[in-house]
């Protein structure tokens, strides 16, 4: 079980290798290493934090209300539905997190039922990272055939719209 | 993938569950060896764990509420966030790292795990 939960994490070797072997670039280890810790600290922020506040503020479209804030009685009736429609989606989704929450640590108070639950868990995350893998793979292999010649290893480059965001802060 | 995204918070909480457990049978133990005699029946001991889980799902709770209730530029709910933000932060760096020991020391020692698996 152990070697199944490294070997899940470890899938990601494939890539980095696949990368490394493509297009020379050894210092990818050092950015990846280095992104990990990083990633974690924001994991449950981007999972938790930005989700639960955006299903809350699900309402509220004041970054662009063409005609919608005119004050008229139909455009109250408008925002009342859609603050019932935020507090329906709220209710559910506490609702729903309780009770697996609820039933996780149920399950996982006996060494054998959290054996099944852990289990499940690495496959479906170990699915989605293979997925993941597969196609990220794939579209390396396409991009060395089609582009590497030309425009050598591929780049994130900011455009100039974005330097100048980056600029103004 | 994304999908899985609307129950993060159960699946954390089960997260840190385990890692506490981990924590407080590997690390509580050594630190409170003289203090604590026999850890099987000490209520500190064992309430250690569950307290850990009332303190995230209370921090949960409060992002939700202050989330309805407040906007983004409101000034009680910026260092609210910031804080809570910074401190799941390193609960999350501290559960990986308890778990990646913890399997380790596992497969190194090859011996049947305590936590995490059976």
């Amino acid at each position: 079980m152990r070697w199944l939960l490294v070997g899940s994490v470890l899938i990601y070797i494939v890539p980095i290798s696949i990368y490394i072997l493509l297009f020379g670039r050894l210092n990818i280890l050092c950015e990846i290493i280095l992104g990990m810790f990083s990633f974690l600290f924001f994991g449950p922020t981007y999972l938790n934090i930005l989700n639960i506040y955006s299903l809350c503020r699900i309402d509220d479209i004041s970054w662009g209300t063409k005609g919608l804030d005119s004050g008229s009685n139909k455009n109250a009736n408008l925002k009342d539905s859609w603050k019932l429609i935020k507090f329906v989606h709220v209710i559910k989704y506490v609702s729903w997190n309780v009770i697996l929450g609820a039933i996780l640590l149920t399950l996982g108070s006996s060494y054998i039922s959290r054996f099944f639950v852990t289990i499940a868990m690495v496959v479906l995350i170990g699915i989605s990272m293979s997925v993941k893998v597969l196609l990220s793979c794939i579209y390396m292999l396409l991009y060395w055939c089609k582009y590497s010649k030309k425009l050598g290893q591929p780049r994130v480059t900011a455009d100039s719209q974005i330097k100048k965001v980056v600029k103004h802060y | 993938m994304n999908s899985l995204s609307y129950f993060a918070p159960a699946f954390f909480l089960f997260t840190v569950h385990i890692a506490m457990e981990a924590f407080r049978s590997d690390v509580l133990t050594k630190v409170l060896n003289g203090v604590v005699t026999n850890p099987e029946s000490s209520q500190f001991y064992n309430a250690f764990v569950y307290t850990m889980d009332f303190i995230y799902v209370l921090l949960i709770m409060t992002i939700v509420f202050m989330s309805l209730h407040l906007t983004n530029r409101h000034k009680r709910f910026v260092p609210y966030i910031y804080g809570v933000s910074t401190l799941f932060g390193l609960f999350m760096v501290c559960v990986f790292i308890v778990l990646v020991v913890d399997i380790f020391r596992g497969l190194i020692n090859n011996d049947s795990c305590k936590f995490y698996f059976t």
